[in-house]
């Protein structure tokens, strides 16, 4: 705006000059001074080229302005978008919540009252079906709320702090307690970094890491599970998880982290394949990269990269760099 | 045997009724339960209004509110209840199918007392109603009977 009225103020002094310089010029001509005459002539035409250029830089701004104008409200539409897209997205995994899972509940509970009531009146193949019946409204249901997790990964703001991954490694380790009882694992933890992450996001990457290592170990007399991290240049922070366990084949590698993905029988190992898609995701999120090594009964390595940042500054200028 | 206190079950979905019935039977306390069938029955109920015009002058023990309800939905019954000043200390607990966190939020900032997931494996679900049940209508001390000055 300001520069706009900058403009008309200079227009206006050029076309004064003008005039003064016309009449000044005329003036001469009249009284006999032709030399001067034609001085401010010539210096009449230079003004007047000058205002003529103005005036071109002030239509070049103004087609600029409206360009812009155009591109933001193009933006703006495009964001309103969307924020509808998102809200749609919301309303889907709210209805998934509620409406999916009653009816699973109503299987597995009335099955229950079958059996409640006439379980001595069927005969044993009729019992094993409605056991098989009742355990798959579960898996269902655990299948439902695993993907309304892996949708709320996605969805969820990142609240970025300085995370100790040490701590993490820990904290994951705690919450598997469970699973590693009575089990012989021997534990190879190195030092590790402090990165910049959303912690609870983090946490769910060691849980389901080291889950799986605890997991696909299950056949060993001694499991070792080692966590390790170094520093490049390409990748920055690479953090690693090591098993000895039955490991997987190389040519399946890609399908590793996709949604409901396994690459071993649930009969041999519960889960619901889930648990690498969200540590992709989320690593992703954070603009690093996950990948994996293995071979058939010769265990595995999962890795996780984190653009190299210790600090926030650091990883200030690393989004900027990739936002721009 | 001890006194069991009033419940309130607010339940649109019929096969929900039957099966929290059910595990409440379980704990022998099934007797002590009345159902409304949706959010406007649930405060029929709680005014003495419609078909609840006439029973006993009792604030129930508790209220196990169901949120996806049609007409008036569970989050609104929870609002009216908790800022009625004759309502308000009557102990509600949400049992939703979701833990969906803006039913949650909502739920606390209305001044849910608590909030439970029906979970789908039935075994998980008869456990935390018959816990549910037999905190509130046993366990926990109520607030005193507002009844006379509620209607």
């Amino acid at each position: 705006m300001a520069n706009t009225n900058a403009h008309q103020l200079l227009q206006l002094a050029l076309m004064i000059g003008t005039a003064v310089i016309c009449v000044t010029g005329f003036v001469g001509i009249v009284f006999g001074q032709p030399l001067l005459g034609v001085i401010y002539a010539g210096m009449g035409a230079v003004v007047a080229l000058l205002t003529q250029k103005v005036t071109q830089r002030k239509r070049e701004q103004e087609e600029l302005r409206r360009t812009n104008e155009t591109l933001e409200q193009r933006v703006l539409a495009r964001t309103a978008e969307l924020d509808s897209t998102n809200k749609e997205l919301e309303a889907f995994s709210y209805s998934v919540a509620h409406d999916l899972r009653a009816p699973l509940r109503h299987m597995d509970g009335f099955i229950r009252l079958l059996k409640k009531h006439s379980w001595a009146s069927l005969d044993e193949r009729n019992q094993r079906y409605l056991g098989i019946i009742s355990d798959s409204a579960r898996q269902m249901g655990l299948l439902i709320d695993d993907l309304l997790a892996f949708s709320r990964v996605g969805r969820a703001e990142l609240q970025l702090l300085p995370v100790s991954l040490q701590q993490l490694v820990q904290e994951a380790m705690q919450e598997l307690r469970e699973e590693t009882q009575g089990r012989n694992i021997a534990w190879k933890i190195s030092q590790l970094p402090e990165v910049m992450a959303d912690r609870s996001m983090m946490r769910l990457v060691m849980i389901n890491l080291l889950a799986n290592a605890v997991k696909f170990t299950g056949k060993r007399e001694r499991a070792e599970i080692e966590v390790g991290a170094s520093a490049n240049e390409a990748d920055g922070i690479v953090v690693f998880v090591r098993d000895n366990g039955v490991g997987f084949d190389m040519e399946y590698a890609d399908k590793l982290f996709g949604v409901f993905q396994r690459l071993h029988p649930a009969e041999e190992y519960e889960g619901t394949g889930i648990g690498l898609a969200n540590v992709q995701r989320i690593i992703h999120r954070h603009k690093g990269r996950t990948w994996a090594r293995g071979e058939v009964d010769q265990g595995a390595t999962f890795y996780f990269s984190l653009p190299k940042a210790t600090e926030a500054t650091t990883y200030a200028k690393v989004q900027a760099h990739a936002a721009g | 045997m001890p006194k069991f206190k009033r419940m309130l079950l607010v339940e649109d979905d019929a096969r929900d009724v039957e099966l929290t019935l059910d595990a409440l039977e379980e704990s022998n306390l099934a007797n002590e339960v009345d159902v409304a069938r949706d959010g406007k029955e649930a405060l029929d109920y709680l005014y003495y209004r419609g078909r609840f015009a006439d029973r006993t002058r009792e604030t129930p023990a508790v209220v196990l509110l169901d949120l996806k309800m049609p007409k008036v939905s569970g989050i609104e019954v929870l609002r009216q209840i908790k800022t009625d000043e004759d309502l308000k200390m009557i102990p509600v607990v949400v049992l939703s199918s979701s833990a969906e966190e803006r039913d949650v939020i909502e739920s606390y900032q209305l001044g849910v007392n608590a909030y439970v997931v029906k979970p789908v494996d039935i075994q998980q679900f008869l456990e935390a109603i018959r816990k549910l049940g037999l905190f509130w209508a046993l366990v926990n001390e109520p607030p005193p009977n507002r009844s006379s000055s509620a209607a």
